[in-house]
């Protein structure tokens, strides 16, 4: 039933014009869309809003409606600006504008605004035209998680270095909240790479990619993991003991050295933030960690 | 200076914090009475974000300004909201936090536009209240900013500057006015901005943003993207004849040009008060 139609109650008139305003569809079908949702009769423009001296009771309410999917897009393509690169900006326009239809924001920031793009994106029939385009939006979700996440101290070379040989095999990372590792079909990575450099995006090529995305210094960083070692931090970032990861992980003709090399490189990126012993061992004391840098 | 009802002190003259004028402010240092945050950039900030506001903090004052407290919205006052600025209000120390009249979002949505409210006497009440529940809850007072409109509704029952000396009055807030909204919505809606502006209970002003505009011929957009223009200057020269100093914010979110440039427009306020101040002086003398 249609409330009071020219003086509804806040709570109609606030239904009305969002549903207005974010609705797709044409003008008119979204006006329609809005009296549906707020309950008033239909020429309800004209009977609710004042026209100026330049614009009529449409016109008005058009400048907020073009508005809010130009902001949405802003919003997801500061996010997703790789994504945006390779659709184009109009279909990316258009990917945004289904994905808000079906993903609004709920949340005072728009930071979140992307938070559900990995999913809406995997079964859209955009990803049979662009391959890669999952995987891109996987990767760039993973560096603004990475770039949001909460700050935590990190494990140092030199604690490290108060680990006795034999306990090694027993040693339990914690990795540091603003670390993502990502196993991609396709090389998202280097196009990611190429719009940094500010090149054409080279072709997408399918295959096993195995990328780490962090937070170190204040800024976010890539790189790509061998498969070995891609592995060996997955299982750690489970709480698996370095002993057992590496029983699981590597090849037998796997070096050592590398490996060395690999937690080397990954202490002194801050990867870690801490370091227990598993239960088997009897000096299961935490190595606190260094103060924050 | 005739005081505002929290005799709170004019901060001077500042900017807002913008991500391209990082590295130049922590590298030169520039003089600047105050940043202004948006509050929504630095409720969840961990990392960079946080390090640079820490840094910049440590010295200059900072105030805050959001643009997700939905006053005017039907939906219930989102308190998890409201206890992360209040935590952010308290660690940076703020004297009063800002937000605007407007509604941004119903049935759990963020719109994250500032939608304008009918002015009427229904959603004056309902917002007084929630602007009491929130001041009550923050402990600072509420600076509500009249927001840049391009809409008008039959339903009004007053006008603005009407709406917004009752609505403080009524809540016991204070205001953050626009110059440059006033101007906008002057010309959307066809009224006389100094006779708006000579309204407003300069009392209730804590707090003074100008900025520029783009005018698109039947109307105009606030789009923050170019420098301020003559007439809003003149609007705020008037503005600080009556009250005689408040903090005064110019803001540039749009096409951001280098530092300097913005911090030109800064300072440029300094003659339009320096004015001001002449002509009080001699009025007093008179």
């Amino acid at each position: 039933m249609a409330s009071d139609s020219a003086k509804p109650p806040l709570r109609d008139f606030q239904t009305w014009m969002q549903t207005f305003i974010v609705s797709p569809g044409t003008p008119d079908e979204a006006l329609r869309s809005a009296e549906a949702l707020a309950g008033l009769a239909p020429g309800s423009a004209e009977r609710l809003v004042q026209r100026s001296a330049t614009l009529d009771e449409m016109e008005r309410l058009m400048i907020y409606r073009r508005m809010y999917p130009l902001r949405m897009e802003e919003a997801l393509s500061i996010d997703f600006p790789v994504v945006k690169k390779l659709l184009g900006a109009r279909v990316f326009g258009r990917l945004v504008e289904e994905y808000v239809e079906a993903h609004p924001s709920r949340s005072w920031t728009l930071d979140h605004l992307g938070q559900h793009l990995v999913e809406f994106v995997e079964k859209h029939p955009l990803t049979e035209d662009f391959p890669g385009l999952w995987d891109l939006v996987r990767l760039e979700q993973a560096l603004c998680e990475v770039f949001n996440a909460e700050d935590s101290s990190i494990l140092t070379p030199a604690a490290l270095s108060e680990v006795a040989p034999e306990q090694w095999p027993e040693a339990q990372f914690e990795t540091v909240p603003a670390l993502r590792l990502l196993r991609l079909g396709s090389n998202a990575n280097d196009l990611y790479r190429a719009y940094n450099r500010d090149e054409e995006l080279p072709e997408t090529q399918l295959g096993s990619f195995t990328v780490v995305a962090w937070r170190h210094g204040f800024q976010t960083w890539r790189m790509p993991l061998t498969s070995q070692a891609f592995e060996v931090l997955s299982l750690l970032s489970e709480g698996v003991c370095l002993g057992e990861a590496l029983d699981r992980a590597l090849r037998e003709d796997e070096e050592p050295d590398q490996v060395f090399e690999w937690f080397q490189s990954w202490v002194s990126e801050g990867f870690f933030r801490g370091l227990n012993f598993c239960p088997s061992l009897p000096t299961n004391q935490p190595v606190q960690p260094a103060p924050k840098v | 200076m005739i005081a505002n009802r929290w005799n709170l002190p004019d901060y001077g003259l500042g900017m807002g914090l913008r991500t391209v004028h990082y590295e130049h402010i922590l590298e030169h240092q520039p003089k600047v009475d105050f940043f202004e945050v948006i509050s929504e950039g630095f409720l969840e900030a961990q990392g960079r974000r946080l390090n640079i506001l820490e840094q910049i903090a440590e010295r200059y004052r900072i105030l805050i300004h959001g643009v997700s407290l939905s006053v005017g919205s039907t939906d219930p006052l989102n308190w998890e909201y409201l206890a992360s600025l209040k935590k952010l209000a308290q660690k940076l120390r703020v004297p009063f936090v800002s937000d605007h009249l407007c509604w941004t979002g119903v049935l759990g949505r963020n719109s994250h536009d500032l939608l304008p409210i009918p002015l009427t006497e229904e959603t004056l009440h309902h917002v007084a209240g929630r602007i009491r529940q929130i001041q009550d809850f923050l402990e600072v007072p509420l600076a509500l900013e009249n927001p840049s409109n391009y809409i008008e509704f039959k339903m009004a029952q007053m006008d603005e500057a009407e709406y917004l000396t009752r609505l403080t009055e009524e809540a016991d807030c204070g205001l953050l006015l626009d110059v440059n909204n006033v101007f906008v919505s002057a010309f959307n809606h066809g009224f006389d901005p100094d006779d708006y502006v000579d309204r407003i209970p300069v009392e209730r002003i804590l707090y003074h943003h100008v900025a520029g505009h783009t005018h698109k011929g039947t109307h105009i957009l606030d789009t923050h993207s170019d420098h301020v223009v003559d007439k809003v200057w003149q609007m705020y020269e008037r503005l600080h004849e009556r009250h005689g100093g408040r903090s005064t914010m110019v803001e540039w979110d749009e096409e951001i040009p280098e530092f300097p440039v913005v911090h030109a427009e800064v300072l440029k306020a300094q003659t339009y008060r320096d004015r001001a101040e002449a002509r009080r002086a001699s009025k007093i003398e008179a």
